[in-house]
């Protein structure tokens, strides 16, 4: 139905559609507990935890910044222990690494730190992490979050097995004229007789991991049965959302001589779910015809997601 | 429904006693024409009055009908909609044929000729929630860009919604657009607009007749909750060859008809195509697209046969496509889309005596949506529709003048096609997605019968009850899938084997007591099974909307009304009024779960939730049928709600078709024998919407909580249409007329649809949430040129 996503908004606008602001009054409704909460094999958790804000309330970094809910009681329980995480800000985020490399005795590099840094430079990010306890494939972690105010948020979240790719190849762009781009491409083996739930992040050179910009999930059962099956498909570049390229006709390709890394991460049903409705409530924002469609978040008592990932990773070195 | 089945046997019992012994009587037969055009009319009411009978015939569809008298003298009223009623004395000594010709409803106050009691039917039948639209004036009110559209007029009477600006979208009493039976000539139209539902798929120079029941309706009709909306075609006309069409801005009509079998058959010929796409591809060469590549045609077709006195066949037909096709991106992204309806239908009409008839109805008819599209290698279609085959008999007796009785049956098999997907790359060596759903296409088969009587019990009661059984039945092939301890069990359903029964009574009754000799009070219950649903992606009316029948996953819709109503006349019956109050239980109304993420694969059903529907109101009609200013005012004052357990909390939360006030005044004025002024005023309380209340960042973007269910209220909508009609001097055999029509006077920004937009980055600057109302239609002046010959 692709052609359909296009003739609505052209018969519109080449009829007589315009567009004025509109003034409409809407409540002040805000406050709700936001958790974003990752852990992923051999990786420590990290989650931050913000509240939301009313809809038309001003939007500053200064009132981002105070979203953030701070001096909360953050346990994460995996079936054997059960741990305490501290919080943390971006400042210290120098020290944090070295702080979990000390604790673990381990040397962390992360990709692309010093962009990551750049692009939250402005603004202080918290996360609550803790050196004591690490993702393990097929685990199962129990978050509890207790606020200062006494708000309650628990969620469960597993790290599945990784299902890796069979392998990723690059193609020319379609058109001649774009002799400098690539497409890239993937082939994937369905494992056959169970549900499968994939987040995928693709990286170039050494800048960070981004999701795809429409869709970042996959299942095994969402365009049609998948289920057991090898195919091919091509993959969109992720990007940064908050540094949209000027230019989209090179939208989603990668150029020649890129280094690609794929991240393709196994994820359980909940946290498909969330991205998934949360991707398309996004692909909505400024189609009129658009939907409301709640995000199916996998916290009680709150917003948002505490997903495991159980990744795997391909990295091609593309010709110049 | 116990009452009512009483109630029919009562009326049973009475009717047989009714219909005593006639002393020995004459045949009488006729035909009802137009003085003007000597087109015959059709469903004119002929009164034959003397002092011992007061009988009644009705003209058919040729125009034709037949009664037996006795020997004597009689005061002949004649009235049908459109024309002015006409009164002649006539002496019957031997059976004979009558010729009686109407003028059309004449302006000009000298020739105005009223007869107040035959103009009393607005009071006299046991009517509710029932109107009968008059061509002629729908076609001298404004319209859209000149586009006589008979939808449009219909949703200016009170209880009737439209979808929003410029659709053609019925929202009749708080119910859904599915509600509604649209039926061209018995066969159902399932999708009534083109281009999004800014045109009718009704061509109005190929209609002749439009009744709409929104309350009150028929047991021969069934299958919907809210309305019935009926389309007759218009036959030939019998005299002589003619073409009539019109030339405007944004399309252009002709029609030619006329007889092919002098005094035995007519046929008609209609056609309707839009140009815009020819019009702009000149002046947009450079444009990617070359213009607008959009248009939509429609044709009709009618035959007429009399094959004696005693039989008639008709064989009509429709089909209507919208075409959209372009090529975008240097020509990487192309897409061929195409969508409509198609219709035929034979009737055959035997006529056994002057008081007893039966037409048998056999019809086919779909809706047809298909999208083929490439994306660089990536070809991909998608396909959804649903095919009918039907037949349908319906007996009619006129007992007598104080009783007349409907009955029959009917028989549907229907084929849906919800939606079929298909995507693969052009070297093969991609991906190859390919719909595999066992259950891509869906069997049903469904029956009725009905009865239906109606009964003048004493001067002022009339009671008027009907009774329908109706089943569904889900055929296979079919698979089905059952959750069972966490195992999924499957059943194999062979072709035409019952998946699922389905079936009840739909019991009606309306009764009329007269108050005095202008005023009544009418009162009607009546219970409706839809087995049909249509399913929304959008939220807005749209082509890709699917219908499924109910099913192993989808129960059928079950809708409960009542409505009462106080009818006057003022002014010697030249204003009829009317106030009616309805209520309406709905059960078993679906709608999608709140986290649906629309896919391409699997049966929609699974992703739908039930719930109940509940509306009620009151509607105001005033109306105005004669003199030199023809026209009417609707007012209703209405609450629709919804109810699922699963959506917003479990609490209820209004309709988006909810509509607190809505306001219609039309009217049409004759200035002299060659102008006609047109008017039309809508006002309604904006549409029910859900919107954004707070938000939050995930990955450092911005994420929106939407707020409780429909809410939020778009602004009211408010529009005033100006038309004008210049007949043109005749000239030779040429009778011509410019229509000017400007849409939308003092040029209103009525929200089409308000959305949430956010621009900016907050991380690296101010974020701005921007609210906005998309409008559709500036002021827009249109002119129309019309002709007939």
């Amino acid at each position: 139905m692709k052609g359909s996503k296009y003739i609505l908004p052209i018969l519109l606008f080449v009829f007589f559609s315009c567009e004025k602001e509109a003034e409409i009054d809407l409540p002040e409704i805000g406050g709700d507990l936001v958790v974003e909460g990752y852990i992923e094999q051999g990786i420590p958790p990290i989650i931050m935890i913000t509240e939301s804000t009313p809809f038309f309330s001003s939007v500053s970094l200064e009132a981002i910044e105070e979203t953030f809910v701070h001096d909360a009681i953050v346990t994460v329980d995996n079936g054997t222990q059960i741990d305490t995480l501290q919080e943390f800000s971006s400042d210290t985020i120098r020290a944090l690494i070295s702080f979990i490399e000390d604790s673990l005795g381990i040397d962390i590099e992360i990709d692309g730190l010093d962009d990551l840094l750049a692009a939250t430079e402005n603004i202080t990010v918290y996360v609550y992490t803790t050196p004591n306890l690490l993702g393990e494939i097929e685990g199962k972690y129990d978050l509890r979050i207790e606020t200062q105010d006494g708000k309650i948020a628990t969620a469960t979240t597993t790290i599945p097995t990784p299902t890796p790719l069979d392998s990723i190849w690059t193609t020319p762009h379609p058109d001649p004229a774009q002799d400098t781009l690539v497409l890239l491409n993937a082939r994937y083996t369905d494992v056959a007789g169970e549900a499968n739930f994939i987040r995928y992040f693709t990286s170039r050179n050494r800048e960070p991991f981004y999701p795809a910009y429409f869709n970042s999930v996959v299942n095994d059962n969402s365009i049609v049965n998948l289920d057991g099956q090898s195919f091919a498909f091509t993959m969109e570049r992720g990007l940064d959302r908050n540094n949209l390229p000027d230019d989209f006709d090179d939208f989603g390709y990668f150029e020649k001589g890129d280094t690609i890394r794929v991240r393709w991460n196994a994820i359980d049903e909940a946290h498909y779910d969330f991205w998934s409705t949360l991707e398309f409530d996004r692909s909505q924002t400024g189609n009129p015809f658009s939907r409301p469609t709640e995000i199916k978040s996998n916290i009680n008592g709150g917003l948002g997601i505490w997903g495991g990932y159980g990744s795997s990773m391909l990295v091609i070195e593309t010709e110049e | 429904m116990h009452i009512a089945i009483r109630l029919i046997a009562i009326i049973f019992i009475s009717c047989l006693s009714a219909n005593g012994l006639v002393a020995q009587q004459i045949s009488i037969k006729g035909v009802i024409l137009d003085a003007a055009n000597k087109q015959t009319v059709i469903g004119a009411g002929i009164r034959f009055l003397n002092d011992s009978t007061d009988k009644t015939a009705v003209s058919n569809l040729d125009g034709e009908f037949t009664i037996n008298l006795s020997v004597g003298n009689y005061t002949v009223t004649t009235s049908a909609i459109g024309y002015n009623t006409k009164t002649e004395v006539f002496d019957f000594t031997k059976p004979q044929n009558i010729e009686i010709a109407l003028s059309t409803k004449s302006i000009m106050t000298t020739e105005v000729e009223i007869k107040s009691t035959q103009l009393d039917e607005n009071i006299k039948s046991t009517d509710v929630g029932h109107v009968k639209l008059d061509m002629q004036d729908i076609k001298e009110l404004p319209a859209l860009m000149g586009e006589v559209d008979v939808l449009k007029s219909i949703q200016l009477l009170p209880g009737v919604q439209s979808g929003g600006e410029g659709t053609t979208g019925l929202f009749i009493r708080g119910g859904g657009p599915d509600q509604n039976l649209v039926l061209l000539d018995e066969a159902p139209i399932y999708n009534t607009g083109h281009l999004f539902g800014f045109f009718s798929v009704f061509n109005a120079d190929a209609i002749d007749r439009v009744e709409l029941y929104k309350g009150g309706i028929p047991a021969q009709y069934g299958g919907r909750l809210s309305s019935v909306v009926d389309f007759g075609m218009r036959p030939g006309s019998k005299e002589k060859w003619s073409a009539d069409g019109g030339v405007g801005i944004i399309a252009s009509r002709l029609a030619i008809h006329g007889p092919i079998v002098k005094d035995k058959a007519t046929l008609l010929l209609s056609g309707r195509r839009t140009y815009i796409d020819i019009i702009t591809k000149p002046f947009l060469q450079n444009e990617e697209t070359s213009g607008i590549p959009y248009f939509f045609h429609d044709f009709n077709g009618k035959l007429s046969w009399k094959v004696n006195d005693n039989n008639h066949i008709y064989v009509s037909g429709y089909t209507g496509r919208d075409n959209v096709s372009f090529l975008l991106l240097d020509n990487r992204f192309k897409a061929d889309i195409r969508w409509g309806n198609d219709a035929a239908t034979v009737q055959w009409q035997h006529t056994f005596s002057d008081s007893l008839f039966v037409n048998v109805f056999v019809h086919t008819n779909g809706y047809q949506f298909e999208s083929n599209s490439r994306f660089d290698q990536v070809q991909s279609s998608a396909i959804s529709n649903v095919s009918d085959y039907g037949v349908k008999t319906k007996f009619h007796w006129l007992a007598n003048a104080r009783h007349d009785v409907v009955w029959g049956a009917e028989y549907g098999y229907h084929v849906f096609t919800p939606r079929t997907f298909e995507a693969k790359t052009t070297d093969g060596e991609g991906v190859n997605l390919t719909n595999t759903s066992p259950n891509n296409q869906k069997y049903a088969q469904d029956a009725a019968v009905f009865l239906h009587d109606e009964i003048e019990l004493t001067k002022r009661l009339k009671l008027n009850a009907g009774l329908r059984y109706s089943i569904f039945q889900q055929l296979g092939p079919y698979t089905e899938f059952q959750q069972n301890n966490g195992t999924i069990d499957t059943t194999q359903f062979n072709r035409l084997e019952r998946v699922r029964h389905y079936g009840g009574f739909e019991p009606r009754v309306f009764g009329r007591y007269s108050i005095d000799s202008l005023s009544s009070v009418k009162a009607a219950v009546s219970v409706n099974r839809q087995y049909l649903h249509l399913l929304s992606l959008s939220g807005n009316n749209l082509p890709f909307d699917v219908w499924v029948p109910s099913s192993a996953l989808v129960e059928p819709q079950v809708g409960i009304q009542y409505s009462v109503g106080y009818f006057r006349n003022f002014l010697d019956n030249k204003i009829e009024s009317s106030v009616e109050v309805y209520y309406r239980d709905m059960f078993n109304q679906l709608t999608f779960r709140e986290d649906f993420v629309p896919t391409l694969n699997g049966e929609l059903e699974y992703d739908l939730v039930a719930g109940t529907g509940r509306s009620y109101g009151l509607e105001l009609y005033v109306k105005k049928d004669v003199g030199r200013l023809h026209g009417w005012f609707g007012y209703t004052l209405s609450k629709s709600e919804r109810q699922f357990d699963d959506v917003n909390g479990g609490q209820t939360f209004p309709y988006r078709y909810d509509r607190r006030h809505d306001l219609s005044i039309a009217a049409t004025y004759k200035y002299n024998d060659r102008w006609t002024f047109g008017s039309s005023f809508v006002y309604a309380t904006g549409q029910a919407l859900t919107l954004q209340v707070s938000r939050y960042l995930i990955e450092g973007s911005v994420i929106n909580k939407y707020g409780p269910r429909n809410a939020f209220r778009m602004p009211a909508y408010h529009r005033l249409d100006l038309s004008a009609t210049l007949k043109n001097k005749p000239r030779k055999r040429i009778n011509s007329e410019w229509v000017f029509s400007v849409y939308n006077v003092y040029n209103r920004k009525n929200a089409y649809i308000i959305y949430i937009d956010t621009e900016g980055d907050p991380t690296t600057g101010e974020l701005k949430v921007v609210p906005r109302l998309f409008y559709l239609f500036p002021i827009l002046p249109s002119i129309t040129w019309n002709f007939k010959f």
